[in-house]
């Protein structure tokens, strides 16, 4: 069996999943919110921009449209629930978005249905060959988009102010609310570009995928997988582990026997990395102690 | 002239007052020492002055402008800046970027310069500019806290225990660098458990005992007269 056709399509899925992933890394880093809902952002803007192009709308402006939705909901969901948010524990933080994550679920199901759509892109109408397997435009855009927003992430955070910021309340958001950084609006800020980078997500998988509501939803699995391998801190390890995650799902698909398993593959991957780490602490420890 | 003053300040925490009504003023130039044992309610008027501690009644004025009750960056932007006890620094950031997030307050055209005027004050962490903060000692993390908050150019400069856990070869080398401070116009409260720092730097004296005012005297004088000094610790417990 020819298996590259499997590996470019997982490492397509995978680099939207390391795409999602950052913008779940981001939120979590600077808010310590980890967004259950991001998957249904995404998904709420794929459906708003499959709307929008049944009403004639040009592609590309409903395209803007939906990642800018993506942002507003994510921001507003920030303006509302952050405070709050800031003053409770990390567990209580991630339900509160499990809850925005079914609240938005319930409202795509009763706008749309459950029925599976497509968005079709004008990008993946050109395709070409590469080594037997075949590859077309939206495929590219997905891997070279989550190449540029690890590395467009990686020298916002270091050289903008606003990524400085980020950094600080990473650190110690005391300390950086004491020296004078503008906890809500670096939050919020983060909330809105964590929105934004939903939006691009859904949109995509949406068209490699399918538009789906609980299908859109619930990748956050995959993604918060990609988030666990980079342990929660390393933008570059998420992308890795995104792209291992979209492959491992596609390679197992592959094969009818254990196809049905490939929903597992995230569980899998995730809990190997944390396994081989919880290990290699404690074998680090032991050294250490001899 | 007066850079911070304290009237009638009630603090509470978890719901129980541990602060009250005290009056405290921080003339412009001048080293304020607030002294008195553990649990006196010195770190919580630090924590109510910053606004980490919101849950107060009474007065907290900096320049005349009301900032009780201000969130901790506002106040910040009131020109109070906040030295917190445990020589608190961004720990996972460079000692560099530890001073750019508080130069952040700065016009941009400022920054590289303040940051490089805090590193040319404490020469002991330039060297160290590109490491972790958190890989620093004790006394370089307290330099760094104290660099960290004099960074953006404060009016009022509230340290929280400066010599707390530190050697006292690092704390005679703080001494100048906080004198020098006051010297250029900035008022400083200067909370301490150790009266001998606090009397060898400041002006004048506050003294609490279970969250009351116990002493307020020049610095002179209770250096002449130490006994005083320690009968207001223990007045509240006659």
């Amino acid at each position: 069996m020819n298996l590259l056709p499997f590996v470019v399509a997982g490492l397509v899925i995978g680099s939207v999943y390391a795409l999602s992933g950052v913008g779940v890394l981001v939120l979590y880093r600077t808010t310590g919110v980890l967004n259950f809902a991001h998957g249904a952002v995404g998904g709420m803007a794929a459906l708003l921009v499959w709307q929008m192009v049944e009403l004639r709308m040009q592609p590309p402006v409903a395209i803007a449209l939906g990642v800018a939705a993506g942002a507003a909901i994510a921001l507003l969901f920030g303006l509302v629930a952050g405070p709050f948010l800031a003053r409770v524990d990390q567990l209580r933080k991630a339900i509160a978005t499990l809850g925005l994550a079914l609240a938005l679920l319930g409202l795509m199901l009763f706008v749309w249905n459950d029925k599976a759509r497509t968005i079709r892109l004008e990008s993946s109408r050109i395709s070409f060959d590469v080594a037997g397997a075949r590859v077309n435009v939206t495929q590219l855009v997905c891997l070279g988009l989550a190449l540029l927003v690890v590395v467009g992430t990686l020298l916002a955070l270091r050289y903008t102010s606003t990524g400085t910021s980020m950094r600080a309340l990473a650190s110690d958001r005391e300390l950086a609310a004491v020296v004078g950084t503008n906890v809500r609006l670096v939050e919020n800020t983060a909330w809105a570009i964590s929105g934004a980078v939903a939006g691009v997500s859904g949109i995509l998988l949406a068209d490699q995928t399918r538009l789906e509501p609980a299908f859109l939803t619930f990748l956050i699995i995959p993604e918060l997988a990609a988030v666990v391998i980079g342990r929660f801190v390393s933008l570059w390890l998420t992308l890795v582990g995104g792209l291992a995650v979209g492959v491992g799902q596609s390679l197992v698909s592959a094969w009818p026997t254990v196809s049905a398993f490939s929903t597992a593959v995230p569980f899998v991957v995730a809990t190997i990395v944390i396994l081989v780490a919880a290990r290699r602490r404690v074998v680090t420890v032991r050294v250490v102690r001899t | 002239m007066t850079a911070l003053e304290i009237r009638d300040l009630h603090i509470r925490r978890g719901g129980i007052e541990v602060v009250h009504g005290i009056d405290l003023t921080v003339t412009a130039g001048e080293i304020t020492a607030l002294l008195g044992a553990n649990g006196a309610g010195k770190s919580s008027t630090v924590l109510a002055v910053a606004g980490i501690v919101r849950d107060t009644s009474g007065s907290i004025t900096a320049d005349g402008s009301g900032i009780r009750g201000l969130a901790p960056n506002k106040v910040r932007r009131a020109g109070i800046a906040t030295m917190q006890e445990g020589h608190r620094v961004f720990s996972d950031i460079s000692v560099a970027d530890n001073l750019a997030i508080a130069a952040l307050l700065l016009p941009r055209a400022e920054r590289a310069e303040a940051v490089e005027s805090m590193l040319d004050l404490f020469p002991e962490i330039h060297g160290f500019a590109d490491r972790p903060a958190g890989s620093l000692s004790g006394g370089q993390q307290q330099m760094l806290a104290l660099a960290t908050a004099l960074a953006a150019r404060p009016r009022v400069l509230v340290i929280d225990e400066m010599s707390l856990g530190l050697a006292p070869l690092v704390v005679a080398r703080l001494v100048p660098a906080l004198r020098a401070v006051a010297e250029q116009g900035v008022g400083v409260l200067l909370i301490e458990q150790f009266t001998s720092v606090a009397l060898e730097l400041a002006t004048s004296v506050t003294v609490l005992a279970q969250g009351l005012v116990t002493l307020r005297a020049p610095a002179k004088e209770l250096r002449d007269h130490p006994e005083r000094l320690a009968a207001a610790y223990r007045l509240t417990e006659q």
